[in-house]
């Protein structure tokens, strides 16, 4: 059910280019709200109002001037702090980045802004995106807008968190093993993480680069294909991005799911051991049959779920303690005082690593050190390419994959906060698209009986973002949870 | 993990760790390695590593100069730099 306080990116761009409305306008009560439900979410790190009403009123002015192009004209979006802005702060969530200030654009916000967006602030993640609920954010624990008890998921919890509660309609976040889609899970709103290679990381901190990819959180599917048309497409500053011709948002619809084939497996529906959400879920492959799409149980194929947290750990803390050995006091960020360089550094880094992103340095540097690289990062490396010869198996047989998103739905903020082990579960269904680098979706798909969202995930091939996108919308419309926001979003100023 | 062997991954980290804080993570990530032994039941022999998830072909792109941020933008954000220079602890004695 829509909220009453639900506008779509899109209802606010054909508004500001006809003139209904402002860029300006629109910003003002994008901060009135941020005014009422900032101080109960704590969901953004900064927020610079005379910034984004420069961008604003730039914007109104390129519409003045008879410029009404632009797929997201006026439109505020939140970014994840750990994209790039110049101007304004990058903390990553860490200690180790506080008074950072961005020299330059990364490539989305460079291509957002082309498209008439307007920044309204940097949102709160887990330290450098490692963790599965905000909690390890160095600054503020962001909260559930569905339940302010209650995380928000993470790292990208903030981005989801402003969404659902209906300050803005579009955000960006980063996906690394799950980062955007099990917080769009806990949220209730819709997460889409692209192909591997789809969006360039340029201006992205980087966490894992094999596995980083930015990507939308919206309150409806049209928005999160708006802002991946405009985001996605070769970068030379990132040579990771593919060279592959960009669906146009309108590619990414379709009237229903005729000729669908959806991959179902035990793994992703039947083993999820919490019974609501598997009831959820398994509701949700009912609405895909009844809007004509053929279910087909894949089994039979290994998809080596087992295996997922080992291979992603080794793989991610290794890349991680290779990337965040930039960090070192010496060019960014606060150096601690001490007598040599190699103190320096160490007490640096001491100092102002928080203690996840420690264990994952310490965890990557022990799987690539002498006498150990062979049994733990090589080995993970194998049995990534396994992972993507299974999905290439499965993907023979069926033309997306469906289950679950998360678990769990959102749970209290601290519960998990002192085992690892079981705060790294969070990920066993989002991991393995990740290693596979396919494109993934999560939208919501109703309710446990607390009133806390659960989320749907489709999978689809590398390079079939559009037909993700299109089969979710159609779930969407299923689901009638297009435009759905957080009560608190609709009690007026 | 012992506690050795994470004193020695912190060296290499260059990473400062307390004495309570290495206690911890040597029985926090022997629990994860534990966990993480699974992996040897699985049989790679003769697999190809994946490095990415997509093959990547390298793409030479012409050497041209573009816009970067600039030297003062860049400079700004260091904790010590003087006359357009980064300043470091001395390095050699």
């Amino acid at each position: 059910m829509s909220s009453p306080a639900f506008r779509s990116a899109a209802d606010i761009r054909h508004a500001v280019a006809t003139g209904a409305t402002s860029a300006t306008a629109i910003l003002e009560e994008t901060l009135a709200r941020v005014d009422r439900l900032e101080p109960k979410l704590a969901a953004f790190l900064s927020l610079d109002r005379a910034a984004a009403r420069r961008q604003a009123h730039a914007v109104d002015a390129r519409v003045a001037a008879g410029d009404r192009s632009g797929a997201l004209l006026g439109v505020p979006v939140a970014l994840k702090d750990n994209l790039c802005l110049t101007g304004q702060p990058v903390t990553c969530g860490s200690k180790i980045l506080e008074g950072y200030v961005a020299p330059y654009d990364a490539h989305v916000v460079e291509r957002l802004a082309q498209a008439g967006a307007v920044f309204v602030g940097k949102t709160n993640l887990d330290e450098f995106a490692m963790g599965s609920s905000c909690e390890n954010s160095a600054y503020q624990k962001t909260r559930n807008p569905w339940n302010l008890d209650c995380v928000p998921g993470g790292s990208s919890g903030g981005s989801a968190a402003v969404v659902a509660a209906g300050i803005v309609p579009l955000s960006l976040g980063s996906d690394t093993g799950g980062s955007i889609r099990q917080p769009a899970a806990l949220c209730g709103v819709v997460g889409f993480k692209p192909t591997y290679g789809r969006v360039s990381r340029y201006g992205l901190v980087a966490f894992a680069s094999s596995l980083d990819q930015i990507g939308p959180f919206s309150a409806c599917v049209d928005d999160a294909a708006a802002a991946f048309a405009a985001m996605a497409g070769h970068d030379p500053r990132d040579s990771t991005t593919v060279d592959a011709p960009v669906p146009a948002a309108e590619d990414c619809r379709r009237s229903d799911l005729s000729g669908i084939r959806v991959g179902v497996h035990r793994e992703y529906v039947d083993e999820i051991p919490d019974a609501q959400v598997r009831a959820l879920v398994q509701r949700g492959l009912d609405w895909m049959k009844d809007a004509g799409a053929t279910l087909v149980r894949i089994d039979d194929i290994d998809l080596l779920g087992r295996y997922a947290l080992p291979t992603y750990y080794l793989v991610a803390t290794s890349e991680a303690s290779s990337n965040l050995a930039r960090f070192d006091g010496m060019r960014y960020g606060k150096r601690a005082a001490a007598e040599g360089l190699a103190e320096a550094y160490s007490k640096t880094r001491g100092d102002r690593f928080g203690a996840e992103v420690s264990r994952r340095i310490l965890l990557g540097t022990f799987a690539l050190s002498s006498g150990y690289y062979d049994a733990y990062y090589m080995k993970a490396l194998q049995v990534r390419r396994l992972y993507r010869q299974a999905f290439a198996k499965a993907f023979e047989r069926c033309d997306v994959i469906a289950g679950g998103t998360s678990p769990i739905p959102a749970f209290p903020i601290g519960q998990k906060a002192a085992d690892p082990l079981t705060m790294y579960a969070c990920d066993v269904l989002t991991i393995p698209a990740s290693l596979a680098g396919l494109p993934t979706i999560s939208l919501p798909c109703g309710f446990t009986e607390s009133r806390l969202p659960v989320g749907f995930q489709i999978l689809g091939p590398p390079l079939e973002d559009a037909r993700v996108l299109g089969v979710a919308h159609v779930f969407e419309t299923k689901s009638g949870a297009r435009g759905q926001l957080a009560p608190l979003a609709e009690v007026s100023a | 993990m012992d506690r050795a062997t994470v004193d020695k991954v912190a060296r290499l980290a260059r990473l400062e760790l307390t004495d309570a804080q290495r206690d911890q993570y040597a029985v926090q990530l022997s629990a994860i390695l534990a966990h993480f032994e699974s992996l040897r039941a699985l049989d790679t022999t003769g697999i190809e590593p994946s490095v990415y998830a997509v093959d990547l072909t390298g793409r030479p792109r012409p050497d041209e100069p573009g816009a970067t941020a600039g030297h003062d933008a860049l400079i700004a954000n260091a904790t010590a730099h003087r006359e357009g220079f980064f300043v470091v602890p001395r390095v050699i004695e």
